[in-house]
């Protein structure tokens, strides 16, 4: 019946796309840029599959300084869990709404973070979470 | 003669005619008098219980049921629009190639560090 025709079109279109765009598929200029996901490509789901798709659209347009961080944490990104995932989107949009002045001390904040020892970091991270840091400080 | 005078001897002719009518022929003329008003009594009082309702009925279902698979549609093409999640991926584009890496969103070590440091 031709009333169940857009749902039929659903449920065939939903099935392949279950599946998605299969590392194959996709065009030489988007292998390249999605390139450190090749391996995990399979493991991907579609919905996923889909955004990465859509980032990599907008790779020509960055900086070649903002491609090199994209790609060097691609593979990371994919790798952590959906929490993570929100966690840190959650903590960028707060980043983003803080005065430039402020968003500059936490940059340089993890600049000296970043050079301090692995033995001095874990020293840190084996410490009690702040319970309620100044709003200025925290991410 | 005026018009009511002629309406007159008109009923007046035709009931002289009545009498002499055959029995047989008056029994038919009362028959299909009946069948003729209970036709007219039945269009009357019951339009839509005719024969035709069940198709005049369809009709009426035909606009809102087409409605609701048109609302269905459209409700698809915006779940399959919403999958794709376009906004995510903008986000998330700014995110990866933001000057801060992801692990100092996540680092616990980087958090105590900004407390530590919170009031310089």
């Amino acid at each position: 019946m031709t009333f169940w025709l857009p749902v039929a079109t659903y449920a065939g279109k939903g099935a392949a796309e279950e599946r998605g765009l299969e590392w194959k598929q996709l065009s030489a200029e988007q292998q390249h840029i999605l390139a450190p996901l090749a391996d995990e490509w399979p493991k991907i789901e579609a919905p996923r599959r889909g955004k990465w798709i859509e980032i990599a659209k907008r790779y020509p347009k960055m900086t070649p300084q903002q491609q090199e961080r994209l790609q060097s944490r691609m593979k990371q990104w994919a790798s952590m869990s959906p929490e993570q995932r929100t966690q840190v989107r959650d903590r960028y949009k707060k980043l983003k709404e803080m005065p430039p002045e402020k968003r500059e001390a936490i940059h340089r904040r993890w600049k000296e973070y970043d050079a301090l020892s692995e033995e001095e970091k874990k020293s840190l991270r084996q410490a009690h979470p702040p319970r309620s840091a100044p709003a200025s400080g925290k991410l | 003669m005026n018009e009511r005078e002629l309406a007159e001897s008109v009923v007046r002719k035709l009931d002289e005619g009545l009498e002499s009518v055959p029995a047989g022929t008056l029994y038919r003329l009362r028959l299909a008098r009946g069948a003729a008003l209970s036709r007219a009594h039945l269009g009357a009082s019951a339009s839509w219980r005719s024969p035709d309702a069940p198709r005049l009925l369809g009709r009426r279902l035909l606009v809102p049921v087409f409605g609701l698979i048109l609302a269905l549609s459209l409700l698809i093409v915006w779940h399959q629009q919403s999958t794709t999640q376009p906004d995510y991926a903008e986000l998330d584009a700014q995110v990866l190639s933001d000057e801060l890496p992801v692990t100092a969103y996540l680092d616990t070590g980087f958090e105590v560090w900004l407390h530590h440091h919170a009031t310089d």
